[in-house]
């Protein structure tokens, strides 16, 4: 018999909860509740069978391969899980429900922290760590994050230009302000350590120094929603992160003038509760449309992985004494 | 009439001629635009009913007339402080200053034209400079020209997923440029070349769903971060820097002429789904068109001069966009060789 919907990669739905016990498992979703049981020997693949559904995007075929002993009884599981209303086919996630721009700040939260373990991890971190971070790579970061700031306003001002309900357009607006001029921060931490104006304005920032930058004038620009929840990427500072950056730099002898400004900054950021952006603006956002809430995460999840490799990158190029520093070419 | 007078004795003025310097004239060929008079000692200068007055003493009335006479476009102000005040050069700055505020002096240096048509051949030298040292390094491109290379089938399907990623971006980069032309040739060759980017879309699209990756799949996916990088970099220099953008895009048919000959080659040696190579196939005699080359010479032709400084930050900005473009392609082997999922579906996040 096989089951009345033909699953292609079946999953159970968020709200179905398990209680193991020896020989079954208690399975409730809402008001409906049944129990499995199963032979002590068969338990392990049992259980590995019901993980692997809450998990989806197994094919019948991948899930018969994984739990052998119990092949034969998988469809027959399927029916009955089906019948309670507790599964569903994994692609049918896509299809999620509109929702409010705070609803959608929240599962933005859960998502951004699911794709962390897709994406490659930051390599400045774990260099300062292990003390292995050179005095460039440091230099590096500050000649990248002078790029961001400098750049800044125009890669804020095309949002102001952009129909908004009054709130909005205030919020955004104090927030252009409040990023003005930080720039001159990074520039005194950058003449502390030999880089001169007229470097500073010939040189060209790393490719995904541009790519994270361009991303967020081209949202301003051309996606309004996009643009909202990126600020929240631009404008996390890890006290952890600033604190070893501190300590390193102190380690290499490099000057006061030079890592004080960059903490300067990031303080400036805290205390504005510039993190609050994205929260504020989603919640005057009143309908997100399922196409909609698709394409912020895929962008968004692009500028994340975007940040990541970008911090490689600093450690990358900075890293190699065969490198301009700064990136001046021709 | 106006009557000014200036009761002109560089000892008296020494310290209005210090409040001069600080906001020094930009002019570097002075040339008079007025009539001028001498009446006993006073120079007295006309311009549409308005006169202006030198008192002078009677040697310094004489330098003034002759420094007056020769301030006719041919010298330049170092040359008139040679000529005169030798010793106290800030005269001359004080004179052409006060000449300046009341509009009775223009700069007669010759403006340095750099057209774009020249400026066009340098940045193409570099530009192919840059290229052919980029190819040496990157995995992607040596791997579709070599026929001993083991390439994994994975390649060659994310080579045309990513160029999908980056074909249905297009309106995203195109959209603020297709309104850059001068001429009405340039803007139908834009309209042509935006076209044809559309048929490569649905090609791209016919090409995947032969390999089982259907439309909603595409929407789903996350293409990889160099991917986007490269399109968001097109966006922005779209929206600030249409000219460039141009090139930039340029540069991607340019390689594309040649990639895709190559990647079509690597894709009948290594056995992918017949279907695929069909529409790979139509793909490639599609590139072959390229109509963008000859787009890129006409758009830098209409540019009567591009200065030296934009000159500069162009080529800057060539060094980063070959640098992206590289690591476009270096992606794309660094991902799908090393992967049996072909898709990144949002999804599943």
């Amino acid at each position: 018999m096989l089951p009345t919907k033909d699953y292609k990669q079946p999953l159970f739905k968020e709200q179905v909860f398990f209680q193991f016990k020896e020989t079954s498992v208690e399975i409730t979703y809402g008001t409906q509740e049944c129990s499995l049981s199963f032979e002590p020997e068969n338990q392990p693949q049992t259980i590995q069978l019901l993980k692997l559904l809450q998990t989806g995007n197994v094919s019948l075929q991948q899930l018969g391969q994984a739990c052998p002993e119990i092949e034969e009884q998988i469809p027959e599981l399927l029916i009955e899980f089906e019948r309670l209303g507790m599964i569903q086919e994994t692609q049918d996630q896509i299809l999620t429900q509109p929702m409010t721009g705070l609803q959608f700040y929240r599962e933005l939260r859960r998502f951004l922290q699911h794709w962390q373990n897709h994406i490659v991890h930051p390599l400045a971190f774990k260099k300062m760590t292990e003390g292995t971070i050179t005095r460039e790579q440091l230099v590096g970061y500050a000649l990248e994050s002078y790029h961001v700031t400098h750049l800044c306003p125009r890669l804020l001002a095309a949002s102001l230009t952009k129909q908004e309900t009054p709130h909005t357009y205030q919020l955004l607006q104090e927030f252009f302000v409040s990023e003005l001029h930080h720039d001159r921060l990074i520039e005194s931490s950058l003449a502390s350590v030999g880089i001169e104006e007229s470097q500073l304005e010939q040189m060209q920032p790393l490719p995904m120094t541009f790519a994270i930058c361009s991303a967020l004038a081209v949202f301003a620009q051309q996606h309004p929603l996009s643009f909202k929840v990126a600020l929240w990427l631009f404008e996390q500072d890890d006290p952890k992160f600033l604190e070893l950056f501190k300590q390193c730099c102190q380690d290499l002898d490099l000057p006061r003038e030079f890592y004080q400004p960059i903490l300067l900054h990031a303080n400036i950021n805290d205390e504005g509760e510039h993190e609050q952006i994205t929260k504020n603006l989603l919640a005057e956002v009143a309908y997100i449309s399922a196409e909609e809430q698709l394409r912020v995460k895929k962008n968004i999840a692009i500028l994340q992985e975007s940040i990541m490799l970008r911090d490689r990158q600093i450690i990358d190029y900075y890293g190699n004494p065969h490198n301009i520093i700064p990136r001046c070419f021709s | 009439m106006i009557n000014n007078s200036w009761n002109f004795e560089p000892q008296q003025t020494q310290t209005k001629v210090q409040e001069k310097i600080e906001k020094k004239s930009s002019i570097i060929r002075p040339r008079l635009t007025c009539k001028v008079n001498v009446n006993q000692n006073n120079i007295v200068l006309y311009q549409n009913g308005r006169s202006f007055i030198y008192q002078a003493s009677n040697q310094l009335s004489k330098s003034l007339q002759r420094f007056f006479f020769l301030m006719d476009g041919t010298r330049t102000v170092k040359e008139l402080q040679q000529i005169f005040w030798i010793k106290n050069p800030q005269v001359v700055e004080k004179i052409i200053s006060d000449l300046e505020e009341q509009e009775l002096i223009d700069d007669a240096t010759q403006l340095e034209v750099s057209s774009g048509s020249d400026i066009l051949k340098e940045l193409e030298y570099l530009t192919q400079d840059l290229l052919i040292n980029s190819v040496d390094n990157n995995l992607f491109e040596q791997s579709i020209t070599s026929t001993e290379s083991n390439l994994p089938v994975n390649v060659l399907y994310g080579f045309a997923l990513e160029q999908y990623q980056v074909v249905a971006r297009k309106s995203a980069f195109y959209s603020p440029a297709l309104d850059y032309s001068c001429t009405d040739q340039t803007r139908k060759l834009i309209d042509r070349v935006y076209c044809q980017e559309t048929t490569r879309e649905k090609l791209l699209s016919e090409a995947l769903n032969t390999i089982g990756i259907s439309v909603r799949e595409l929407t789903d996916t996350i293409p990889l971060s160099e991917t986007v990088a490269m399109c968001q970099a097109l966006a922005y220099w779209a929206n600030s820097e249409p000219l460039f953008f141009f090139y930039a895009i340029g540069i991607i048919k340019q390689k594309a002429t040649q990639n895709w000959q190559a990647y079509l080659e690597a894709c009948e040696r290594t056995k992918v789904e017949t279907q695929f190579l069909t529409s790979i196939r139509k793909l490639t005699y599609l590139n072959r068109e390229n109509q963008h080359q000859s787009l890129t010479h006409y758009l830098f032709q209409e540019v009567p001069h591009l200065e030296e400084k934009t000159k500069q930050r162009f080529r800057g900005q060539i060094y980063l966009f070959v640098e992206m473009y590289h690591h476009f392609h270096s992606a794309i082997w660094n991902y799908y060789s090393s992967t049996s999922d072909l898709l990144r579906p949002v999804s599943l996040i």
